[in-house]
């Protein structure tokens, strides 16, 4: 038994867990996404019981009654409105061949934001929202555009309009590169970059809810239903790619590229965790 | 049943080179005639910059909390090298899956700005 727990090279299993774990994998059930769920947001409810998974999709907001009182005011006339309509004409306009975004997604694009990122099985890649809509364009002749901000993100801001309110659906489905992009989302999750050596799990996992400078950390679990978002601080709306690389070098890290393997692979793990929580977007930070 | 995470993995990175020549130019400014007093000074002006955003203690302006209070130093860690230890590389002192950064490991502070730190977190 001792064997097979060093085999699995998991510092962290106490020799308890190990021996679950050894039971576990003797018997029928697989470790996968599903069982990774229950573990990550049962973690965060007990950590926070008082919290609901809606409060959670609020962010650092659930951990400053100050903070979010200034937020509820800024709520009353949402900066993102102006993105949503934007993003609708922009959405609803044709290429120069006629076609439209909506031809290269389900059900045109209305109510299916919730579902992204995806697996597509025809390229074995996860596709983002806003990266299935530049891919949109490319197979339409249309150069492509930033997948952080600008036109892309503000078409996001229209699209998880139409999806506000829907349970964040991700699914990993049964095919082995599917398995495996979610598994290196959750490798790059855990994975310390950078010279202070912070991995994602850091800050907003352990230390969630606690603060860092004067900054209440948000939690893992429920940060991806907001997004896309108005930040004040960038005067305008981006994606959730957007934010990764702003955590990644505000602790001096080199950032992963925009609509890369890795950045989306990171998404489809992050956002998975949020699987169940309703859409919360577009949102609004400072 | 498995644990909560799985192992938390290293990257390699390029930034070191630089902070640490900018390091070493301040460990060495003063280092060699400092008072007690000029020596506690500075340690705390390094404390603000590198420790105040995880812990707090007396004279903190805008600490956080994600770390426990740095307080009755003296008492809790007699020896210095422990301090120094914990300064150099917690993931060997403090746990594989610390938060805390590898100051010394990493070359964020000199051998010099760690022992000044230390001066100061005595006085706590
Ligand atoms: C050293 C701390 C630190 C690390 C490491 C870190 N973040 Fe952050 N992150 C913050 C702070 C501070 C904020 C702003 C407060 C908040 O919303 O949590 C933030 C905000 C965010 C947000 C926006 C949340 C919202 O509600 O708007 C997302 C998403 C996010 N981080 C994801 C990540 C990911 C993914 C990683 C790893 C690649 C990461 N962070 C690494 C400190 C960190
Ligand atoms: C990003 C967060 C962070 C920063 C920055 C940081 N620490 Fe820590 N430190 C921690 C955490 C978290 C612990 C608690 C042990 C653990 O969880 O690994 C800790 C523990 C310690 C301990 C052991 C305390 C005890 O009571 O056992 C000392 C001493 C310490 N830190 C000193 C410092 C000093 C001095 C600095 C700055 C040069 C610093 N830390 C910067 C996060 C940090």
């Amino acid at each position: 038994m001792t064997r097979a727990c060093r085999h699995l090279h998991l510092p962290l299993l106490t020799s308890l867990a190990c021996a679950l774990l050894f039971a576990a994998s003797a018997g029928v059930t697989r470790a996968g996404p599903q069982e990774d769920l229950q573990i990550y947001q049962d973690f965060f409810k007990k950590r926070f019981p008082t919290l609901s998974v809606e409060d959670l999709s609020n962010g650092a907001y659930s951990f400053s009654e100050d903070k979010k009182k200034q937020w509820l005011d800024i709520m009353e006339f949402p900066p993102y409105e102006v993105a949503i309509e934007e993003g609708k004409t922009l959405f609803e306009t044709p290429f120069a061949n006629g076609k439209t975004y909506g031809s290269c997604l389900d059900q045109g694009g209305i109510g299916i934001a919730h579902t992204y990122p995806r697996f597509d099985k025809a390229t074995g890649k996860v596709v983002a929202l806003a990266g299935a809509l530049n891919a949109c364009r490319a197979a339409n002749g249309e150069k492509t555009l930033s997948t952080f901000k600008g036109d892309l993100a503000n078409i996001a801001a229209y699209l998880t309009s139409t999806s506000r309110g829907k349970p964040i659906t991700v699914t990993v489905p049964d095919d082995p590169k599917a398995l495996a992009a979610y598994e290196d989302g959750k490798r790059i999750y855990f994975t310390r970059r950078g010279p202070r050596e912070f991995a994602c799990y850091h800050c907003h996992w352990v230390a969630a809810g606690a603060r860092i400078r004067g900054n209440e950390l948000s939690t893992a679990v429920g940060q991806a239903t907001h997004f896309p978002t108005y930040r004040s601080k960038w005067g305008e709306m981006g994606t959730l790619q957007r934010r990764y690389k702003g955590c990644m070098e505000n602790t001096g890290a080199v950032a992963l590229k925009e609509n890369s393997d890795g950045m989306n692979n990171l998404e489809y793990f992050h956002t998975y965790m949020s699987n169940g929580i309703p859409m919360n977007a577009p949102g609004t930070r400072f | 049943m498995r644990p909560l995470t799985p192992e938390i993995k290293n990257t390699v990175y390029t930034t070191t080179l630089l902070l640490s020549a900018a390091g070493v130019w301040l460990g060495l400014a003063g280092s060699v005639h400092a008072s007690a007093a000029d020596n506690i000074a500075k340690g705390k002006a390094l404390t603000l910059e590198q420790c105040q955003a995880c812990h707090h203690y007396e004279g903190t302006e805008q600490a956080g909390t994600v770390a426990p209070p740095l307080l009755q130093m003296k008492t809790r860690f007699p020896d210095p090298k422990k301090l120094q230890r914990i300064l150099f590389d917690p993931t060997k002192e403090l746990g594989p899956d610390t938060m805390m950064p590898p100051f010394g490991r990493n070359k964020l502070l000199t051998d010099a700005e760690i022992n000044l730190i230390i001066e100061y977190l005595y006085s706590l």
